[in-house]
Parts: structure tokens; C-alpha cells; sequence
């Protein structure tokens, strides 16, 4: 299971990385930086169902803020 | 009476028995995680190429907090079940974590639908009309 876990959480922090290109290639990187931030969020919720650790569920958290923080900025920013 | 249900619900069995449940329900949790995310980056890769306008990715992103939220809802599930024979103080904090966790999704992915809506609905509202010139 955690090893599972592990590669499927790789494979969805490598289509964040993809959404942020193909949003930043196409003058869309607000799109790209937000989708790429909601699946390194859930590459993070994956691996909790792994091995279950303090430090997972910190990094989870701390995505989920971070997550949220960005969010916000980049809404703000675009209501100026 | 407690005898009888000793040898016929040992706590071994129990555990085992719960050991599995949780398993599946962490599974499944995962499994919803991961299909939604991927879906999104797919329906996300689609609308980029396709529409580019900012208003088509809104809702990819919106359904893929949904999907985030019901998968930790399934690990919720699945830490409840842990909990439900002999917890240990480290099961239970760990718990706690999650339901934080959970709690804290859902409330920015309301608030996030909400505000979305509101902009969807002024962008689609007709502007004011102009007075006339005199």
C-alpha cells in the first residue's frame, strides 16, 4: 500500500508540474499555478493513506494552507 | 456470557477483521483521490488547449476539491475504524489530525464555490446602461 501510495503520489506531483508549464505556455499561469497547486494537494492526501505519519500529515496541512494562501493572493490580484 | 463471546469474537479476530476493513476503505479513499486528480488534469490539459478562457477552468477545479474532499472523508472513515478497537493515544491524535485537516478543506472549498459563483454571476450580469447624452 505505501509503496502504491508513493507512485501515485508521484505521478500526481509530475501532472503538477505538467499543469504549471501548459498554463505558463499558454499566458494562463494563474489556471496552471492553482490546478498544479490542487494536485500536489492531492499527491499529499495520498500518501497519508500510506504509511501515516506526523510528518505526512503536517506536509498535508501545510499544503492545504499554502493552497489556500495562493488562492486568495492570486484572486486578489485579479480583482484589481 | 462475556465467555461465550470471547470464543466466539476473539480480540485477534477483531482486530484482524478491523486491520482489513481499513485497508479497504483506505483504498478506496485513495482510489478516489487519484482518479479525481487525474481526471482534472486531463479535463484541465483539454480546456487549456481548447476554450483558454479563464472562466472553463472554474469548475475542473472546483469538482476536483470535491473529489479531494470526499477522499478524506474515506480516510476519516478509515481512521474512525482504527480507532474502534484498543486506540492508542497516537491513533487518536492522529485522528484528530485528519478530521482538522478535513474540516479545514471543506470550509475553503465552500468558501471557494461561493466566491466563484458570485464572480461568475457579475461577469454574466449585463452592464448598467449608459444615460443619454443630453
Amino acid at each position: 500500500m505505501t509503496a502504491w501510495a508513493d507512485s501515485a503520489a508521484l505521478v500526481l506531483s509530475c501532472c503538477g508540474v505538467a499543469a504549471l508549464v501548459l498554463g505558463s505556455s499558454l499566458q494562463r499561469w494563474h489556471a496552471g499555478l492553482n490546478m498544479a497547486l490542487a494536485l500536489w494537494q492531492a499527491a499529499g492526501l495520498i500518501r497519508l493513506s500510506g504509511l501515516r505519519s506526523w510528518q505526512n500529515l503536517a506536509a498535508a496541512a501545510v499544503i492545504v494552507l499554502v493552497r489556500h494562501a495562493v488562492s486568495r493572493a492570486l484572486r486578489a490580484q485579479r480583482q484589481l | 456470557m462475556m465467555g461465550a463471546m470471547n470464543r466466539l469474537i476473539s480480540e485477534e479476530g477483531l482486530q484482524a477483521a478491523v486491520g482489513f476493513l481499513v485497508r479497504l476503505v483506505e483504498a478506496a479513499g485513495a482510489i478516489v483521490i487519484f482518479s479525481g486528480a487525474l481526471l482534472g488534469f486531463v479535463r484541465f490539459a483539454v480546456a487549456a488547449l481548447r476554450h483558454r478562457d479563464a472562466e472553463s477552468f472554474v469548475p475542473i477545479r472546483l469538482d476536483l476539491g470535491r473529489f479531494l474532499a470526499l477522499g478524506l472523508e474515506f480516510q476519516l472513515g478509515s481512521d474512525l475504524l482504527r480507532t474502534a478497537v484498543a486506540p492508542t493515544f497516537v491513533e487518536i491524535g492522529q485522528l484528530a489530525a485528519v478530521a482538522a485537516i478535513r474540516t479545514a478543506l471543506n470550509f475553503f472549498l465552500g468558501r471557494e464555490i461561493k466566491e466563484e459563483r458570485e464572480e461568475i454571476r457579475r461577469a454574466q450580469e449585463p452592464p448598467p446602461p449608459r444615460e443619454a447624452a443630453p
